[in-house]
């Protein structure tokens, strides 16, 4: 079943266009990676499909619902959720508390609920804890739950937005660029920890620059390249791919 | 201008004392700050129960000295003022520089109703709240889209439009002359007529005000508020409806503001366009970042510093208020966080005083990262 | 009447203009609304003032020592009470232009006293017709004082060495500062600007109004504010216009409509300025990179 869906999607600032009129689906239960050289418009892509942009033309879906005219908290709450390439941790909040923000959208109590500490809102604040519990054990990041987050080294800080982003229940997760800035132990283990997610049921959307990390881990690679996608299919027929390979793996892979 | 000298030497020496003062105090806060972050639940209950004690036994240890009595009530309006602000920047991360409106929409709805309609204070002190709930609602839809200095300046200008409104609008608000007369509050045949009481009923508000403050910031919304502050799309990505949000902490803040305003109005009979100046936004918003913005037993002290010192330094009455500025600036400068600062009773990193509080992204956007 | 009211608008918005250029300036180095700014502005008239008055020094001399005196405040300023706060929060940098404010308002009233001390009048009315518009010949100094200084400004600011620097500086400071551009000097340099073209438009202000005190600079450096924000704050042109636009629809609003809500004119343009275009008439959209 196809979880999201766009269909001649564009994007223009001005005169530049961004994205260019790019047709892309993922099916439930798939890794799909989109690579492209630096400026290709990939993270343009994530903005449009989180509603940071509205495109200039074209339709998103997500599980069969537009979802293109929605505000980014919208479009959480609806399921799909994100990481962001420069990481953007809340800066004042230990881990814990960032990822518990997470489940912001998924409690309700409102503001009387809250000062006068209702059953209902104990009872749901109660079971976000024990989820973002759950979450902090499965991406082991005990030892740090009450360290302020942003105090913590890069490749946890990321570990963390992930944490944050599953905070939020998503049926697609989308990761921009998870691995960047980390040494190659590190790509190991974001590897597995992507690969772990996906077993957990999720489907899973990335942007990545580190080839060896996409081709190993993708069930479906996407290229972009000055906003136009140039192929897409299994990694290695993405490997062989003329196009892709002047473009883009010949000059920075070999 | 002749004294030139002489004012210089005073001003020097007092910049020297105010400097070794706040350095010996900052020790003090840190200290104090860490016992704090290093109780148990059952110490800190302890110790709240004993503050509470002490605030509901000093009306009768102070009754021979109606001075300070009168200080006290004073410095708990502007806790109240001072957190009813901090929901705005302390928690939404919104600079307000027009809190002083509210807190006088408040004390006027209460004068004109109580003077004109011989409204009982409660059902005025709930108007008043609910008016200036709505004003805070009105300012905070359309400045939602401004952000820092411009957010900044329209709300001193909505501070100075409605202060020229009570001073205009001669047929309502008697212009200048401000409205005379305002009744003692009275509960059920009970006519509250000394400073005790006064004391009583400021204490109830305040105590309602750090609950609420309290209550919200350990709930999914007052971390909503935290998380807007610190990254506003980061928390629009996290599903946190940010317009909300700070709708709400304007509209809290101010229906608070509006609360101590309709207290003031009672407690000194008389209300003037001259007490709602932009001067007195400025003053209770110095109480908020000089605390330790969020931070709500910083706000708390902020407050009673602030207001306490003018009074104190009464008998330097020339020097005071140069002394007042420069404090501000000193302390800006040695202790960036407030007096007690929130990341650190978070018990987060401990060398905090050196880079200021983390806690204000968005009021950040700062020299050095640009 | 209309013309009068436009003549008067005119002087005083050259005066607007001339105050908000030096808060533009800064906040273009810095990011900081210099709260103090109507301070350094009041500061700058006194030291005119004393120079008149004690000294017995004839206006030019006096205009400049006052201007003079105010660049040399205006970077101590900047040395002693912003630098120091520069890496904090921006909150802070705030709070430290509000106390600074505080205390030179309380300074001035320690030394020169409380009340209003009234500036000798040394140009005497004499009015002056440019086609309808009737100036008197103050108004006509002020206009002319203003534009020369805003003529030596853009000079400054466009031509000279520096004022490429502070270009660079106002565009991205670690940049500027990577590229050998000495930053500390160039926010100094601003401060001295910024605060002597203050100083001019106090002392100009003084000797409109005839009068010297110090709270003057509390409400001027407030208007001249929203005159820099109308602008595009950091926007120098746009500081100038928005002071021009501010004296005139100011002047024109209390003839018209009310004299008694002068002062919420300007505040009411800003308010509607800033819902249609949030960063002013000539200010730029900054958006966020996500």
């Amino acid at each position: 079943m196809k979880i999201l869906e766009a269909v001649g999607v564009t994007k223009s600032f001005g005169g530049l266009t961004a994205v260019d009129n790019v047709d892309f689906h993922i099916e439930e239960g798939e890794i799909v990676s989109i690579i492209g050289p630096n400026g290709a418009g990939k993270t343009t892509f994530f903005n449009l499909i989180t509603g940071v942009y509205e495109p200039t033309k074209g339709v998103i879906k997500f599980l069969d619902k537009d979802i293109h005219n929605l505000k980014p908290y919208e479009i959480t709450s609806r399921g799909i959720s994100r990481t962001f390439q420069n990481i953007r941790l809340f800066s004042s909040m230990t881990v814990f508390e960032n990822i518990m923000i997470g489940q912001y959208c998924k409690t309700k109590a409102n503001i009387l609920n809250v000062i006068f500490k209702t059953k209902n809102a104990i009872k749901e604040q109660e079971e976000a804890r024990e989820k973002v519990e759950k979450i902090i054990k499965f991406l082991e990041l005990d030892s740090v739950a009450n360290e302020i987050a942003t105090s913590l080294p890069y490749g946890v800080q990321r570990k963390v937005e992930i944490g944050r982003a599953l905070a939020t229940e998503p049926k697609l997760l989308l990761l921009d660029e998870p691995a960047a800035g980390m040494n190659s132990q590190e790509k190991v283990e974001m590897q597995a920890l992507i690969r772990k997610i996906r077993d957990q049921g999720y489907t899973v959307l990335l942007i990545e620059h580190d080839m060896k990390l996409v081709m190993g881990i993708s069930d479906r690679v996407a290229v972009l390249d000055y906003g136009n996608k140039i192929a897409e299919g299994k990694p290695h027929e993405i490997q062989r791919n003329e196009r892709v390979i002047s473009a883009y793996l010949g000059k920075e892979v070999g | 201008m002749g004294n030139l000298i002489d004012v210089l030497i005073k001003l020097s020496i007092a910049t020297v004392i105010l400097y070794f003062v706040i350095k010996i105090l900052s020790k003090g806060f840190d200290k104090i700050t860490d016992m704090i972050v290093a109780m148990d639940k059952e110490k800190n209950r302890k110790l709240i129960y004993l503050i509470v004690g002490i605030l509901l036994v000093l009306p009768f240890l102070l009754s021979r000295y109606p001075y300070i009595l009168r200080t006290s009530i004073m410095a708990i309006m502007y806790v109240v003022l001072a957190l009813s602000l901090n929901f705005v920047l302390g928690f939404a991360g919104q600079l307000s520089m027009g809190h002083a409106a509210f807190y006088g929409i408040g004390a006027y709805v209460t004068a004109l109703l109580m003077v004109n309609f011989n409204v009982p204070f409660l059902l005025a002190f709930i108007a008043s709240a609910i008016v200036a709930g709505i004003f805070g609602f009105l300012l905070g839809v359309p400045t939602l889209r401004l952000k820092g200095d411009y957010l900044a300046i329209t709300t001193i200008g909505f501070g100075e439009i409605l202060r020229l409104v009570l001073v205009n609008w001669v047929e309502v608000t008697r212009g200048p002359a401000g409205i005379p007369g305002i009744p003692s509050p009275s509960f059920f045949g009970f006519t509250i007529n000394n400073n005790i009481g006064y004391y009583y009923i400021i204490l109830l508000l305040a105590f309602f005000t750090v609950f609420v403050s309290n209550r919200l910031l350990n709930s999914r919304l007052g971390q909503g508020f935290i998380a807007v502050r610190d990254d506003e799309i980061a928390a629009e990505a996290m599903g946190i409806n940010s317009t909300y949000l700070k709708i709400l902490a304007f509209v809290l803040g101010a229906a608070i503001a509006g609360m101590a305003g309709s207290f003031f109005a009672t407690f000194v009979h008389y209300v003037n366009p001259d007490n709602f100046t932009y001067m007195e936004s400025v003053t209770i918003l110095c109480m908020v970042v000089l605390g330790g913005l969020g931070s709500i037993p910083g706000v708390i002290l902020g407050a009673i510093v602030l207001t306490v010192l003018p009074e104190a330094l009464r008998g330097i009455a020339l020097y005071r208020y140069a002394i007042y500025g420069l404090l501000l600036i000193l302390m800006m400068i040695n202790r960036p966080g407030g007096m007690i600062n929130m990341d650190r009773l978070k018990g987060g990193r401990k060398d905090e005083n050196s880079r200021g509080s983390r806690s204000n992204k968005v009021l950040r956007r700062s020299y050095s990262s640009r | 009447m209309f013309l009068e009211q436009l003549s008067n608008g005119i002087a005083l918005g050259s005066l607007y203009a001339l105050t908000a250029v030096g808060y533009t300036m800064v906040y273009g180095i810095i990011r900081l609304i210099n709260f103090a700014h109507g301070d350094i502005y009041m500061m700058g008239a006194f030291f005119t003032y004393t120079a008149i008055v004690y000294f017995n020094l004839p206006l030019v001399p006096s205009f400049i020592i006052g201007m003079a005196c105010a660049a040399l405040l205006g970077v101590l300023i900047a040395k002693f009470a912003y630098t120091p706060v520069f890496k904090a929060p921006k909150i802070n940098l705030f709070l430290c232009a509000i106390g600074m404010a505080i205390f030179l308002e309380n300074f001035a009233m320690l030394l020169w006293g409380p009340e209003t001390q009234s500036f000798p009048t040394i140009i005497q009315n004499q009015i002056y017709t440019f086609g309808g518009l009737k100036f008197t010949k103050l108004q006509a100094v002020i206009l002319l004082i203003s534009i020369f200084l805003a003529l030596v400004l853009s000079y400054i600011v466009k031509k000279t060495k520096i004022g490429r620097a502070m270009r660079c500086a106002s565009q991205d400071m670690v940049a500027a500062r990577l590229m050998g551009i000495n930053t500390n000097k160039i926010v100094f340099i601003t401060f001295a600007l910024g605060s002597a073209l203050g100083a001019a438009a106090g002392t100009l202000v003084a000797m409109y109004y005839k009068a010297v005190y110090p709270m003057m600079g509390f409400s001027a450096g407030l208007k001249a504010f929203v005159a820099a924000v109308i602008g595009g704050i950091g926007s120098i042109t746009g500081a100038m216009f928005g002071g021009l636009i501010m004296g005139v629809v100011e002047s024109l609003g209390a003839a018209y409509i009310s004299s008694g809500y002068r002062d919420a004119i300007a505040f009411i343009i800003l308010i509607i300025i800033l819902l249609f275009k949030p960063t002013g008439l000539f200010g730029k959209t900054v958006k966020e990179k996500v």
